[in-house]
């Protein structure tokens, strides 16, 4: 089941069947994911919606300390790996001007052919110039098709192609509340075990208040106290950020576009979500994840790997030194009845008109003892 | 020696708010100025180099007039940078509001004179047209002109749509821009090509205005 936002009767109904469920603390967690919910895809289960592996395929692999290619080397794989395996249809990338979907946007042109870039198009919006006018005039304009994101031939396109997007790029390095921690003085190499108080100020004055904060942490330690030898140590406050992205938010990230689409199981098929493999995932555990450290701590530094390799095709000092992350603010504009849940055959249940569907289905995709 | 574009960015009534172009990466302040919807044209402007915070600096608790201008306001930052979330899109639309000023210690790794150099012409720029759009019948004609925009009443391009024309085009001249080579000239240059009220008012009237 992939869920949407949360109706109060399906709150009242998780709260009799969940034990330390909070309703209120879990509604404000989930404006740190566009509302959209959590699902821990490894420790021990302490959200309440239980991670089903066959519909979202978000695979984490074992941690291993010795993974060693570079984000370079897995970039320019990736594309290999899509020439190989996706040349049955055109390719669509959704193109936002950030850095994440500028990567990919390099990636074709380091290793694409001119006739391979012909069945590229480019989908954005004037946002999208926005954020890097510079790389937009001198890398995409005459290079690729381009597809205005809002209009009605997008949808005709986004029937027909892969649609290749930049998920879930922001949960391999920490993403902007790490960031924004950082910004705030948060010491992100303290243990969070042993020195949790600059993290629950942060939580509480940024994010959920005071009790929410402790909240969160608990459910934190419950998840993490169920990690075994094959899962990467977390251990400072980074390490924890780190976490919420990469365990918790990774998979709803990978499908969270499918609110705007109506033929559901078509684009499911069709959807490439850059960033979703194994050997990024590997890299995040050994080197992304510290980026913040490593890195520097300025949100200048943010993404350092990623703005090397735009680099190798746009050489641009500002680029390197000034870009920093912002929410993308590509959007389709779409009028869909809104669903609370999408079942396994793609199905979506409306809140309004089948809520008994709902409760009846709930009490199977819950983590309760 | 200062350019014939800088300006300080103090207004003279004391009592007028005082705005900042705050940089995050850097951390520092790089244009100081007294009108909010020109500081948000020169925040998009630049877009293209960096991300720019409009701040409201004359909030501040231990603002004073002259306490900053744009012969220093590199030296200075905001008090309350952890409050702005630089993520946030939100954060992008209108003027953040500043708890206090902070004295930056040490130098910037990046020549931030040519970044501050880049907002001055900006903002000159952003007054000329504003000097532009408020003189005459501007408003008036271009109420009308809204109105009838699809009935094409006259069939040819007005003054203010020369001068709007004349605007995008130095606006894209600078937001293309990378580094500050050429660039004044290259603005005077739309000047020169544009209609001759508008050379007049440049070359005769702003620009000795402000010499």
């Amino acid at each position: 089941m992939f869920q949407s936002t949360v109706p109060r009767q399906v709150n009242d109904l998780i709260q009799d069947l969940v034990p330390g469920y909070r309703f209120d603390e879990y509604q404000k967690l989930l404006r740190l994911c566009y509302t959209y919910a959590f699902y821990p895809r490894r420790g021990a289960p302490s959200m309440p919606f239980r991670y089903d592996q066959d519909f979202f395929q978000s695979v984490m692999p074992v941690y291993d300390p010795t993974f060693s290619m570079t984000f370079e080397e897995i970039t320019d794989d990736r594309c290999r790996w899509l020439q190989q395996n996706c040349n049955d249809r055109p390719w669509l990338i959704e193109y936002s001007g950030g850095i994440d979907s500028t990567v990919i946007l390099c990636a074709f042109l380091r290793n694409l052919s001119e006739e391979e870039l012909k069945n590229v198009t480019v989908a954005l919006n004037k946002s999208s110039i926005y954020e890097n006018p510079g790389f937009f005039h001198d890398h995409v304009l005459g290079q690729f098709n381009l597809v205005d994101i809002t209009s009605e031939e997008f949808d005709q396109v986004s029937r027909t192609h892969y649609m290749i997007n930049g998920e879930p790029a922001d949960m391999l390095t920490g993403s902007g509340l790490a960031l924004h921690a950082a910004n705030s003085r948060v010491d992100m190499s303290r243990s969070w075990r042993d020195q949790p108080d600059q993290l629950l100020e942060f939580l509480a004055t940024t994010i959920i208040g005071d009790s929410g904060s402790q909240w969160l942490y608990e459910r934190m330690q419950i998840n993490l106290d169920g990690l075994g030898q094959d899962d990467p140590p977390i251990d400072t406050v980074t390490d924890w950020f780190w976490w919420i992205n990469f365990c918790w938010k990774w998979p709803q990230k990978t499908l969270w576009n499918l609110q705007r689409q109506t033929d559901y199981q078509g684009y499911k098929n069709r959807l490439i979500c850059w960033y979703d493999t194994p050997q990024y995932q590997s890299w995040s555990m050994v080197r992304g994840r510290y980026s913040l450290i490593v890195d520097g701590p300025t949100i200048g530094d943010y993404k350092k790997d990623s703005k090397r390799y735009i680099s190798s095709i746009y050489p641009d000092q500002y680029l390197q030194k000034f870009k920093i992350k912002i929410a993308s603010s590509s959007v389709v504009l779409v009028n869909r009845q809104p669903w609370f849940c999408m079942l396994d055959d793609f199905t979506v249940l409306n809140p309004d008109t089948e809520m008994d569907s709902i409760l009846e289905l709930i009490p199977q995709h819950l983590n309760y003892t | 020696m200062q350019s014939v574009y800088f300006d300080y960015g103090i207004p003279k009534d004391t009592d007028q708010p005082v705005f900042g172009l705050w940089e995050p990466v850097s951390d520092r302040f790089l244009l100081i100025l007294d009108d909010p919807d020109i500081a948000s044209t020169i925040k998009m402007t630049a877009a293209g180099r960096y991300n720019l915070f409009v701040c409201e600096i004359s909030n501040a608790k231990n603002y004073y007039h002259n306490i900053i201008d744009n012969t220093c306001c590199e030296n200075w930052t905001i008090g309350n940078s952890h409050s702005i979330f630089v993520s946030n899109l939100d954060h992008y639309h209108g003027p953040q509001p500043v708890t206090e000023l902070l004295s930056k210690e040490g130098s910037p790794d990046w020549p931030m004179q040519i970044e501050k150099d880049f907002l001055q012409m900006c903002f000159y720029w952003g007054k000329f047209f504003r000097y532009l759009k408020k003189s005459g019948w501007y408003p008036f004609d271009r109420f009308v002109e809204r109105l009838y925009r699809h009935e094409n009443i006259t069939g040819s391009m007005s003054h203010n749509d020369h001068v709007e024309h004349t605007e995008t085009k130095i606006l894209r001249t600078l937001f293309e821009s990378r580094g500050n080579t050429g660039l004044w000239d290259q603005c005077v240059q739309v000047i020169d090509s544009a209609t001759v009220p508008i050379r007049r008012a440049f070359h005769e009237d702003f620009l000795k205005q402000h010499d």
